[in-house]
């Protein structure tokens, strides 16, 4: 299953009335891959995270194929989440004390038990085809390259048909880099899943189909990945 | 203004001595239902604690003003199953009732069932006992059978309402 | 009164350990109804041990101190039943005691607990009448107010030794006049002398019976009374002691033990009766409420103190929950503060798509295992704390007492459980109310 991304007139304000985010028109064609870049505090995070739908105060329309996630209450954005979108964030957020397996396959804790067998073959899966061979091991004694890996599989568990990183290969040495994202963009396009990456690395926006630029909230440039 | 006074202290000097006549009779009504007396043995103030229970206790005061021993040995009440004399017993440092089949009751002597040591215990009550009701049972001494009414006092009454009275 | 009463009404055809069992589990019930719904359909327990390992001194440290608030609170619970228990048991070779009219709870702590205090005397005549009396099986004075050591001596007869103590567990019973025989716990040898004091305690004189020495003869079992500091001579001694007639007419001067002749009897503050059977105890016991005497069961006494303890005993507990609730509440904020260390996991669980009845049952699980753990430990803490208590209220009174946890404190503590479980449904509202993206970002 594919999901495309239509937004009409996204608009984010902080409380104290400061323009976060203002995108009029932006539309993503199903099992594309956006790379998203821009300077630091440019709203590149609250960019993604909109497109979640975890921006409480966002106004204008964020549609995912036929759902429109800012119209829905909370519960049934989290289910859109939940079944539909993985999350790679800007520092992994990993459970310390948890195994990778654990980790990887940490929502089918809350899912159903024929979902949770499917999870966790998913994410052994997934760790296996990113090099992760240890998965028992709790990830504390994990290095920065192994937990980024761990963080991915975990998205893509649940077999997502949107995958939203935030900057997926930061801190991570060129070689590793460039192995992770092109682990990455062949899962995601192995399945035909919709990819939305942030990264300020050239070589990751590079090997999407289309990038944006995002500066103070706006979307400056937006162009086709040579 | 001052025979305005004395007016409202006579009048309500009557009211008061009336009521106190009143209540004083209604005292003497109930007596007659405290006091039973039978082939020589009297047994006065029955009572029970209120209870919700399946099982209580109850307590009289027993004379023999008969000229020869007689012996209790039960008791009969339409509200319960079963009515046994029963002791407080120490047992060991288990403080429980004990079933007397039967205690004497000397000549010209006073056997009063009393909390903390005897009871004619009523087990398997049919209503509960509420405070300021009275219900009927018949102790069995011998050949003698005295029904008498039982006061029902509150739920933690240690003694009889008009306990202290004499009859 | 007690809320519990309809229940245990409702199931008193079972058997009683049944009842105690169904009453535990109806306690526990809305902490497993509760459990049972936040928890339904999810898997959270692989995160709530991470948590908890995460921040295992912080949690020991918790679950430390419900542990100790509840052990306590049962602790103090069941020692205030082992005390009733135990003064029970220590009067319980005690079935009816006559003396002179006067307080029943005076001739009680005197005849029974051996804590003198002085009291009008019993005659001879009256002695005689008890003695005589029909089914009495034993009728033996105990004459009390003299002292060695702090030992209280009592004096009386070989049959009242033989009904304390059916077996000397050393030496033999007294035979003569001088001989004595001591309690288990009386810091004496058989073959020992000793000279009495007048009067226990400060007003001990010692010099009043210097002429006089008793030698031990005996020692008696073990009786988890305070008899088992007493030294037993014949009464007949005491009296000589004293310098009175000694119970017998002078040509059997030498005799032991009743029978007692009325004319040479002086006196004694209380006598110990002793019938075969329970309907006879009563019967003594009617036949004895006298102008001159007073006849009461130790144990009828104890039993209207007891249920005048009733109240306290109840107010006791009311005020040991409490007091777990408040302890538990600490804890729970404490939670609260704690939640904020969490906050980032369970941010990132809610960015994930996990709903919201999942982070709720993680924070719920996390709070209720430490309620649950620390209120186990504290039977465990409980049961050290009623025998710690009661060895230093047995060492204090030299009354046994065997305190020790049971159902009450069971469905005391299931209860504890079910309220403060419900309790920490607060933090995990708390918790999931907190904004996803601030707490994500932090
Ligand atoms: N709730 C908020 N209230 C006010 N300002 C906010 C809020 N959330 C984010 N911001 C601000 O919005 C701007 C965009 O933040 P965002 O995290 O999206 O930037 P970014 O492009 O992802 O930056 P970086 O590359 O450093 O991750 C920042 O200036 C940030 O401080
Ligand atoms: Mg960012």
């Amino acid at each position: 299953m594919t999901l495309g991304l239509t937004i009409n007139a996204l608009a984010v304000t902080a409380a104290s009335g400061r323009m976060l985010l203002d995108v009029p028109k932006l539309h993503l064609a199903p099992g594309s891959c956006l790379g998203v870049r821009g300077p630091s505090g440019a709203g590149k995070s609250t960019f993604l995270f909109s497109l979640a739908g975890l921006i409480e105060n966002a106004s204008g329309a964020v549609t995912w194929g036929e759902t429109n996630l800012l119209q829905m209450p909370a519960g049934a954005r989290a289910a859109f989440r939940r079944r539909s979108v993985g999350m790679v964030f800007q520092d992994f957020l990993l459970f310390e004390e948890l195994s990778a397996s654990a980790n990887a396959a940490l929502s089918g804790a809350y899912s159903d038990p024929a979902h949770q067998k499917a999870i966790e073959s998913k994410a052994e899966e997934v760790l296996t085809r990113l090099g992760i061979s240890h998965g028992a091991r709790t990830v504390d004694s994990f290095s920065g390259g192994e937990r980024q890996r761990v963080a991915i599989a975990r998205a893509l568990a649940s077999d997502p048909a949107v995958i939203l990183a935030d900057e997926p290969t930061a801190s991570l040495d060129r070689k590793t880099a460039d192995a992770l994202i092109d682990d990455l963009l062949a899962l995601v396009r192995d399945t035909g899943k919709t990819l939305v990456a942030v990264s300020h690395d050239p070589a990751v926006y590079t090997r999407m189909d289309r990038v944006i630029e995002i500066v103070d909230g706006r979307i400056a440039t937006d162009e086709a990945a040579r | 203004m001052i025979r305005a006074c004395l007016i409202v202290l006579a009048l309500l000097a009557t009211t008061i001595m009336a009521q106190g006549t009143y209540a004083h009779g209604e005292a003497h009504q109930d007596h007659d239902d405290h006091v039973v007396e039978a082939d020589g043995v009297r047994a006065t103030h029955a009572w029970a604690n209120a209870t919700t229970g399946s099982t209580a206790l109850v307590y009289v005061e027993l004379e023999n003003i008969s000229e020869s021993a007689v012996t209790l040995t039960g008791a009969e009440t339409e509200l319960a199953a079963s009515a046994q004399l029963v002791g407080l017993e120490n047992t060991g440092g288990e403080l429980v009732y004990t079933v007397i089949p039967q205690m004497p009751i000397a000549a010209g002597s006073k056997m009063v069932l009393s909390p903390n040591g005897l009871a004619i215990r009523l087990e398997g009550l049919t209503a509960p006992l509420v405070h300021g009701e009275h219900f009927h049972i018949e102790i069995a001494l011998g050949d003698v059978h005295l029904d008498t009414a039982v006061e029902i006092e509150s739920a933690t009454a240690t003694q009889h309402s008009h306990a202290g009275h004499q009859h | 009164m007690n809320p519990l009463g309809p229940l245990y009404r409702a199931i008193e055809w079972m058997p009683i350990a049944a009842q105690d069992a169904v009453v535990l589990l109806v306690l526990l019930l809305p902490a497993l109804v509760v459990g049972g719904l936040v928890i339904f359909g999810y898997r959270p327990f692989s995160l709530v041990r991470a948590m908890l390992w995460r921040f295992r001194w912080t949690n020991l440290l918790f679950i430390g101190l419900i542990a100790v608030s509840v052990g306590i609170g049962v602790g103090l619970i069941a020692q205030e039943r082992g005390l009733r228990q135990g003064t029970a048991r220590a009067a319980d070779p005690f079935d009816l005691i006559v003396a002179a009219p006067g307080s029943e709870i005076t001739m009680l702590f005197a005849a029974v607990y051996l804590q003198p205090s002085d009291v009008p005397l019993l005659s001879g005549d009256t002695y005689q009448s008890i003695a005589t009396a029909e089914n009495v099986s034993l009728a033996a004075p105990i004459a009390f107010g003299d002292s060695y050591n702090a030992y209280p001596i009592v004096g009386s007869t070989p049959q009242f030794v033989t009904h304390m103590s059916p077996a000397l567990v050393e030496g033999a019973m007294f035979r003569g006049h001088a001989d004595a025989v001591i309690g288990s716990g009386v810091d004496l040898t058989i073959g020992a002398t000793f000279t009495p004091a007048h009067g226990v305690g400060d007003a001990v004189e010692h010099d009043a019976h210097a002429q006089f020495k008793y030698t031990v003869v005996g020692r008696m079992q073990p009786t988890g009374s305070p008899w088992d500091r007493s030294i037993v001579v014949p009464v007949e001694a005491v009296w000589e002691v004293h310098g009175l007639a000694n119970g017998h007419a002078p040509e059997r001067a030498d005799q032991l033990g009743p029978p007692f002749d009325p004319d040479y009897f002086p006196g004694t503050p209380a006598v110990l009766v002793s019938a075969e059977q329970l309907y006879a105890n009563y019967a003594l016991r009617a036949q004895f409420q006298t102008a001159e005497t007073m006849a009461f069961f130790p144990g009828a006494v104890l039993a209207s103190l007891h249920g005048l303890m009733g109240d306290v005993r109840q107010v006791m507990s009311v005020m040991a929950v409490i007091t777990q609730v408040l302890v538990t509440t600490g804890v729970l904020v404490g939670l609260v503060i704690l939640m904020r260390l969490f906050a980032r996991r369970l941010a990132l669980l809610r960015a994930l798509g996990a709903p919201s009845r999942f982070v709720f049952s993680v924070v719920w699980s996390y709070a209720a295992t430490l309620i649950f753990i620390g209120a186990v430990a504290g039977v465990g803490v409980g049961f050290l704390a009623a025998a710690i208590i009661s060895r230093v209220v047995t060492a204090q009174t030299d009354i046994l007492v065997n305190a020790t946890l049971s159902w009450p404190e069971f469905h005391l503590v299931a209860g504890f459980i079910s309220l403060t479980v419900l309790l920490a449904l607060v933090p995990a509202f708390i918790a999931l109310s907190r904004p996803v993206i601030t707490d994500l970002r932090s």
